[in-house]
């Protein structure tokens, strides 16, 4: 079996939509971990005038407090990642340990479990940060929580879709005929058959996540200032967007290009990764 | 043949039922002897799967019983659960869905080694599988994908006999597939029948099938074994009504004669 | 008199390959003709090119022609979709394989054979009613009138291939195709429905496209097979002459298969 694992990675598969989405979100997180070392300014500086144009010595203008542009962005990259990543994880691990219970679950337990993934579907974000919030604090991990028990929601119901319909085929039947326990057949085969449609959904869920965390935290239910959020940044040039139009552009630019930089990564690896796609190409 | 050998599974008076609506299965009794290759033969409804299930142990019987080597199966009762997964193997109708399509031939057909702790030797246990189902050495590090139905259900069936089973269940194991790859598999399980002294359970619809693999036949229609005895002796001279329906309405080739 | 004429049939995928090369027959009014093949012979994509069916993508040229009476010549390959709908129902009509998917779930069975015979013959209110009980009447279906209140999933496999047949019946096609119709009942089911096609066929005088795996089904109910192998007709003739004596070693194999698992049955000499 060595032979046929060795043959693989020497075809792996290049797929143009990987490198893509490598690219595009490799320059977002690049410009996160630069942010950590090296800022052009401090965070709260504020002695650069309101609304300058793009030029030097501020490259891409300020704001209307006369905060760079660029350390708000960078800072905002950051401030991105977190919540998108820290969502996913509480999201997918929540969604799916409760899709997990629910796929397998008897009739009842389905029942009640697929009624309060309803409920909670149907909760507003706002409403959960909000409550949150009142518990912990507004901070970006509190909104983190919110958003992630939010999508928790989501994939648990995908999930459980995709068990059943795992469930239902005959090499489960046939793997506990072998003798193999329910924890390995999850392990061995639902998990591994469930995982391409939900890993493309979980990077749709981390788009979404960073779009939440802006309206949260124009809310002020989000990542407090001086930590600058692409969508407060977004909410707070609004008015001024004909005066000085960098302000809307620059952090709306990189949010697409993250957004689409993860849904094409998720694509890509898919593509790669999945057995049942290989032949028909 | 001398004298009469202890059946190796057994159902006995096994009644069963999904909650409280009309029973699938009524006083069914059926006993699997060594050599003696069985079939149980039915249409859609009369309890021919359900009745696998229980053979399986992957259901239990609401009243009745289920006996490996004369002994009833006890789910919690993990080292004779093994011992029982070990003897008893199963072959699914669809060679689509019985095979998952993420994992390699290899990893497929070693499950069962590997589900039961049988180790030792697994690259060679697995090769030799494949080879005596007449599948080429190179398909361990292939997908599903790459094969035909046929080459599948070959897959399937190794994965069934790797860790060499005294019992092989098979559901219907050829009737979704071509005539010609039908017959070719039906070879293939008679020689595997022959040279593994393995005794196949055959739930099957296709009495051609079950006269060319099973000595014995028992005959469900509607949870109900109306009939059951050598295969020769039910299709040669069937008495049971419904037994007699079932030989008619197989469609026959215009014979040479005629 | 011919009723469909299909000359040099030939259907192409969108990747370019050949699923169905060069096929070429008759069928005069009553006359049964069997088309004979594996899976991927091409069998099923031959009777939906002869429908004007053929999925998008699929490029088909050759000749397909009707000349059913009262409908005038129609060339399926080169006509237009109106022309085709029009035909579908009166000059040809189709039974499937699966007739629950054949069917539709959520419209109750009486509706459902209804639709056609409104669409086509006009009938409203008490006629249709009555022509609906008369159309399940005559599938030999017991209790018309449960069967008609009834959802397809509380009917059998076998009454709901009967249903699907009422409804190809339903405006008097000139030909039936049939796709494979018995391979998902029961043995004792198929024989009771290939007893009733072969009688409803022979009563109206409709010419039938049999479309099967099964040699045995079909030399059961045509007269003349072909033989089709990756798109191509490889043996044509009459059914005794290509079930006894096969020319083509592929026909050979098929038939040599048959006859093996036929052999097994042959209990009763001895």
């Amino acid at each position: 079996m060595s032979a046929g694992r060795r043959r693989v990675s020497r075809r792996v598969p290049r797929s143009a939509t990987l490198i893509a989405g490598c690219v595009l979100a490799g320059l977002v997180l690049a410009v996160a971990v630069v942010s950590f070392f090296w800022l052009p300014y401090a965070p709260d500086d504020t002695t650069g005038g309101r609304l300058m144009p793009p030029g030097l010595p501020h490259l891409l203008g300020t704001d209307k407090l006369g905060r760079d542009l660029l350390t708000q962005l960078m800072i905002g990259a950051r401030v991105a990642l977190e919540a998108g990543a820290g969502a996913v994880l509480i999201g997918g691990l929540v969604g799916l340990a409760g899709g997990l219970a629910a796929g397998f679950a008897t009739r009842w337990l389905d029942d009640t479990l697929s009624a309060l993934l309803d409920i909670l579907i149907a909760f507003p974000t706002v409403l959960l940060a909000m409550l949150v919030t009142a518990a912990r604090e507004a901070s970006l991990g509190s909104a983190i929580i919110a958003i992630g028990l939010a999508m928790s929601a989501i994939v648990a119901r995908l999930t459980r879709v995709l068990v059943k319909r795992v469930l239902a085929q005959d090499f489960i039947t046939a793997s506990r005929t072998s003798g193999t326990s329910w924890p390995r057949v999850v392990v061995e085969h639902v998990l591994p058959n469930i995982w391409p449609t939900l890993s493309v959904n979980l990077a749709l869920q981390f788009g979404l996540a960073v779009l939440a965390e802006a309206s949260l935290s124009y809310l002020g239910l989000g990542a407090p200032p001086p930590n600058a959020s692409w969508g407060r940044m977004l909410q707070e040039a609004q008015a001024s967007v004909f005066i000085a139009p960098a302000g809307v552009i620059a952090p709306g630019v990189l949010l697409v290009v993250l957004v689409v930089g993860v849904n094409l990564i998720a694509d890509g690896v898919r593509d790669v990764a999945d057995p049942t796609r290989r032949r028909t190409r | 043949m001398t004298q009469p050998t202890r059946p190796v599974l057994e159902v006995r008076g096994a009644h069963f039922a999904y909650g409280r609506s009309a029973p699938v299965l009524t006083d069914v009794s059926v006993a699997v002897t060594p050599g003696r290759s069985l079939a149980l033969v039915g249409e859609s409804g009369a309890g021919k799967t359900t009745l696998l299930r229980l053979l399986l142990g992957l259901a239990r019987p609401t009243s009745g019983q289920v006996l490996y080597e004369g002994k009833e199966l006890a789910p919690r009762d993990r080292a004779r659960m093994r011992e029982f997964r070990r003897g008893v193997q199963t072959v699914f109708q669809d060679p689509y869905s019985s095979l998952d399509p993420r994992q390699r031939v290899g990893r497929i057909v070693s499950e069962p080694l590997r589900s039961l702790g049988l180790r030792q030797d697994m690259a060679a246990r697995v090769a030799e599988a494949l080879r005596s189902v007449g599948l080429p050495e190179d398909a361990a590090s292939r997908y599903p994908q790459e094969f035909s139905g046929g080459q599948r259900q070959r897959i399937a069936i190794a994965r069934a006999i790797v860790c060499e089973p005294r019992v092989l269940l098979a559901d219907e194991p050829v009737s979704a597939l071509d005539v010609s790859t039908r017959v070719r598999v039906v070879d293939l399980l008679q020689e595997l029948r022959e040279t593994r002294a393995l005794t196949v359970v055959m739930v099957s619809h296709d009495l051609a099938v079950v006269a060319a693999l099973c000595q014995e036949v028992a005959v469900l229609e509607r949870g109900r074994i109306v009939e059951r005895g050598d295969t020769a002796q039910v299709l040669g001279a069937p008495r049971h009504p419904y037994t007699r329906r079932l030989i008619d309405s197989v469609p026959r080739l215009p014979s040479p004669a005629s | 008199m011919t009723l469909l004429t299909v000359t040099g049939l030939h259907v192409r995928s969108a990747e370019g390959r050949d699923l169905v090369s060069d096929v070429s027959f008759t069928l005069g009014a009553g006359e049964r003709l069997g088309l004979i093949g594996e899976s991927g012979s091409g069998k099923s994509m031959t009777a939906l090119a002869i429908m004007g069916l053929a999925p998008p993508g699929m490029t088909v040229s050759g000749g397909v022609v009707f000349d059913a009476p009262g409908l005038g010549r129609t060339d399926v390959v080169t006509a237009g979709e109106r022309r085709l709908t029009s035909l579908r129902g009166r000059a040809t009509s189709t039974v499937f394989q699966e007739p629950l998917t054949a069917l539709d779930p959520l419209m109750r069975v009486g509706r459902q054979v209804a639709e056609p015979l409104r669409r086509r013959r006009g009938l409203r209110g008490r006629a249709l009613h009555a022509a609906v009980r008369a159309a399940l009447e005559e599938v030999r279906l017991a209790d018309p009138d449960r069967i008609a209140r009834a959802y397809p999933h509380e009917i059998s496999g076998g009454q709901r291939q009967r249903v699907a047949i009422a409804m190809a019946l339903a405006c008097d096609p000139a030909l039936l195709i049939a796709d494979e119709p018995t391979t998902a009942l029961d043995v004792t089911v198929q024989a009771e429905v290939l007893t009733l096609l072969d009688g409803l066929v022979e009563e109206r005088g409709m010419a039938l496209l049999f479309i099967s795996h099964d040699l045995a089904v079909v030399s059961r109910i045509a007269e003349r097979v072909i033989v089709l192998k990756n798109g191509v007709a490889v043996e044509s003739g009459s059914v005794g002459e290509v079930v006894n004596a096969p020319r083509h070693p592929y026909t050979r194999e098929l038939v040599g298969s048959a006859r093996r698992l036929d052999g097994a049955l042959e209990w009763r000499t001895s």
